[in-house]
């Protein structure tokens, strides 16, 4: 075990920090927060497709292990610089199509999402269900030579900026997988606490030809769609120590340059204290999403999810609530942008389950004793 | 980066393995947790010393020291895993005096200290107790009185040492002196090795509240050859700081090796207990628990990761090595807490009663536990390390 970051790894990150610094400037986020009425988001989305960040979803196509820890690492800048979340949309839809597409059906759709022309989002949850395709209510009739869609999803992230959604369906075979125009539906935004894109989707009786169904539906749909939840719980997890970090960077900032009593706010040890536990947490955040991230690519991977997106999760909250404590009025502000950050952190945490979900299957796991429990145990074991 | 297991670590493990299973079999652990436990202990006894020896026959004790110096040069996470087993198997950890004190003698002795005192350092002929606290000096070290005053060949030593866990059991002490009265703090210190039966020292047992045995030691006029002075007079606050630079590996992986054991007791514990007509582990809020406790403990372990590959990489883990002893320090007590809460009315029994949960283990850890957020700094003091040399806060109050 080594768990260094090779050069190359460092290289990618270093690449991606220097990229975003520049391109996905507070401005930017501000601006797509606000409905990105000038199209801020363009010159960033060519520079993330021009650096080839959508084709680290990829699979490996000889079978080894993939790119996901470098994705992953690509992810824990986002979280850091704050990259519009519809990244990780679009993310979804190239994991899925990937996987899912094996005819290649679709292929002109995933060529024209790796090149940056449409943005395309998964639509699975609804408002009965996050996570088990059995409980879909949205289905998809075969009727001649096509489907007939009736759908009620929620919280379908980035569904108000794509140009197609790939939405989830209960067929009399099980779980399906089908592209439909956006426009071919009814969108209707949400309101949430990360100012980002999500809207309720909602058609009924839409037709589809055939080939719009991706790849089988039925079992491998749902082996897939399993598939696609482990690669974003860990990628939202690797987001989410970024932001942590972020959190602790701008907070040791903010404590370095605020004097009171006439020193640095930093040099109280009650400060200090908080400070050293905020790093603390991210430094566990960070640690718990690679090794998520890694065992994604190497197989079954839930006990190292449930893991990860549990504390980063808590993490990335608790430092917010700890930045804003240290930053006072100076947070408390919008001016300052700290509560950027702040946001993100319970937005990004809401989906993929939070560390209740999490915490659940971890508990239920302890149904089995130790040594017939599922997942692999590595480390010092 | 890697989280897997190469091949030489998945048969390093195996051979380890072979061994704990062995010591186990001859009933150390009982012993060891009875040396931990109860203040009668005094020298090891023949299977303790035996245990040690073995560890040093076999190049255990030197791992990780260079070839010269009779080591065998292996990576830090082929010595995390032997730390990690032994303490999972409740066996005696490698002994400091190998894997602490040795690296900072060969870092810092001078040739005739390398002669005289590594190989017995490497067979466990030699095991010494940390000569630093003092009644007056624990985490403000550096304020040590202790002194020792050169007498032509010798030096000649007068003071007093406190929390000096290991006098009765060590042939030695790694006592930290102040040489120079007149120089600042930090540069008057030196460390000497002293036999534990030289005269003029007494050791006095004081009984601790995990209920082992530690030692006040007094030192009147106690004479000793200039041989034993390690390194160079007043250098000894390099060998002091860089002690603990060479064992962080050892500590995370053996605190990991803690954690796991306390976790895994607790959920047999809880598979095995039924009160009120449920098993404790068909309790949604104690399978809750659980898992919370799972997420920590394995942080304590990613951060242990973390220590060996930056060690093995040539680093110098000092801010990482410290986040990882607040972190886990203080999960040691939560857990032990949790674990007395879950087992209710049981949770008070002693571990010599025996019906206690666990054989006792979560009491005693929760006594026990102590220790490791105050032992090596308290974490106060490692949380503003944390703060000033890995965030780049400035100074605070303290001086």
């Amino acid at each position: 075990m080594d768990i260094r970051l090779t050069d190359e790894q460092q290289a990618l990150i270093d690449s991606a920090d220097a990229m975003l610094r520049r391109h996905c400037t507070t401005d930017v986020v501000r601006a797509v927060r606000s409905g990105d009425p000038t199209g801020a988001l363009d010159e960033l989305w060519k520079r993330i497709v021009d650096a080839g960040w959508l084709e680290l979803a990829l699979r490996d196509p000889s079978g080894g292990p993939g790119t996901l820890l470098e994705l992953g690492l690509i992810g824990r800048e986002a979280g850091r610089h704050l990259v519009p979340t519809v990244f990780y949309s679009v993310i979804e839809s190239v994991v899925l199509l990937d996987r899912l597409d094996e005819t290649g059906t679709h292929a002109d759709l995933l060529e024209s999402i790796l090149g940056g022309a449409v943005k395309v989002a998964v639509a699975f949850g609804e408002t009965a269900t996050e996570r088990r395709a059995d409980l879909l209510e949205s289905r998809a009739e075969p009727v001649h030579d096509g489907w007939a869609l009736e759908l009620r999803k929620t919280l379908v992230r980035g569904a108000p900026t794509s140009d197609q959604l790939i939405v989830a369906c209960s067929t009399p075979d099980g779980l399906g997988f089908f592209v439909v125009n956006a426009a071919d539906v009814t969108v209707i935004p949400q309101a949430t606490f990360g100012h980002d894109p999500h809207g309720r989707v909602e058609a009924s009786g839409v037709v589809l030809p055939d080939s719009a169904c991706v790849g089988q539906v039925g079992a491998s749909a749902e082996r897939t769609w399993s598939e696609v939840r482990d690669v974003m719980t860990a990628l939202t997890a690797m987001d989410l120590a970024g932001s942590s970090q972020a959190l602790v960077d701008r907070t040791v900032e903010h404590l370095k340059s605020r004097q009171v009593f006439g020193k640095p706010l930093g040099a109280f040890q009650a400060a200090q204290h908080i400070a050293a536990d905020m790093a603390i947490r991210a430094k566990g955040a960070s640690l718990a999403a690679l090794r998520a991230a890694w065992a994604v690519d190497r197989g079954d991977a839930s006990h190292e999810l449930a893991v990860a997106k549990t504390w980063a999760g808590r993490a990335a909250k608790q430092n917010s609530v700890w930045a804003h404590q240290l930053h006072a009025g100076m947070g408390f502000v919008t001016e300052t942008d700290l509560h950027l950050w702040s946001d993100r952190v319970v937005g990004m945490d809401a989906g993929y389950g939070t560390a209740a979900h999490h915490l659940r299957d971890l508990a239920e796991n302890l149904h089995e004793p130790a040594d017939e429990r599922k997942g692999h145990r590595h480390g010092f074991r | 980066m890697d989280f897997g297991e190469s091949d030489v670590e998945r048969s390093w493990r195996a051979e380890v393995h072979a061994f704990v299973q062995r010591w186990k079999d001859r009933g150390l652990p009982e012993i060891a947790a009875l040396r931990s436990r109860t203040d009668t202990a005094t020298t090891y006894s023949e299977l303790e010393q035996s245990y040690f020896d073995e560890l040093g026959e076999l190049g255990w004790n030197s791992l990780r020291w260079p070839a010269q110096h009779g080591g065998a040069e292996a990576s830090s996470f082929l010595t995390a895993i032997l730390s990690f087993e032994l303490e999972h198997a409740g066996l005696p950890p490698i002994d400091l005096t190998v894997t602490s004190l040795a690296p900072v003698m060969m870092k810092f002795g001078t040739e005739p200290n390398l002669r005289d005192w590594l190989p017995g350092m490497r067979s466990s002929a030699i095991i010494c107790a940390l000569g630093y606290s003092e009644p007056e000096a624990g985490t403000d070290l550096a304020s040590l009185r202790t002194s020792a005053v050169q007498d032509g060949d010798h030096w000649v030593i007068n003071g007093e040492k406190t929390w000096n866990s290991g006098a009765h059991f060590s042939t030695h002490q790694w006592l930290a002196a102040r040489t120079d009265p007149s120089a600042p703090k930090h540069r008057g210190i030196s460390v000497f090795m002293v036999p534990i039966d030289a005269p003029g020292m007494e050791v006095f047992p004081m009984t601790s509240w995990a209920g082992n045995r530690i030692n006040r030691v007094t030192f009147t006029d106690v004479r000793i050859h200039s041989s034993a002075l390690i390194g160079q007079a007043n250098e000894g606050w390099k060998l002091i700081a860089g002690a603990l630079d060479f064992e962080r590996a050892e500590i995370g992986a053996r605190v990991t090796g803690k954690l796991k054991r306390m976790l895994d007791e607790l959920e047999t514990y809880c598979r095995e207990t039924t009160v009120d007509g449920m098993r404790l582990i068909d309790r949604e809020s104690v399978r809750q628990v659980l898992a919370e406790l799972t997420v920590e403990v394995e942080i304590a372990e990613l951060m242990s990761y973390e220590i060996t590959s930056a060690v093995d990489a040539g680093e110098i883990p000092t801010v990482s090595g410290t986040m990882q002893k607040v972190f886990a320090s203080e999960l040691r007590t939560r857990l032990s807490l949790v674990a007395i809460e879950i087992a209710g009315a049981s949770g008070q029994l002693t571990w010599a009663d025996p019906a206690a949960p666990a054989d006792g283990m979560f009491e005693h850890q929760y006594r026990t536990a102590p220790v490791q957020r105050f032992g090596g700094g308290t974490n106060e003091v490692m949380r503003d390390v944390i703060a000033q040399r890995g965030l780049g806060l400035p100074r605070g109050d303290r001086a």
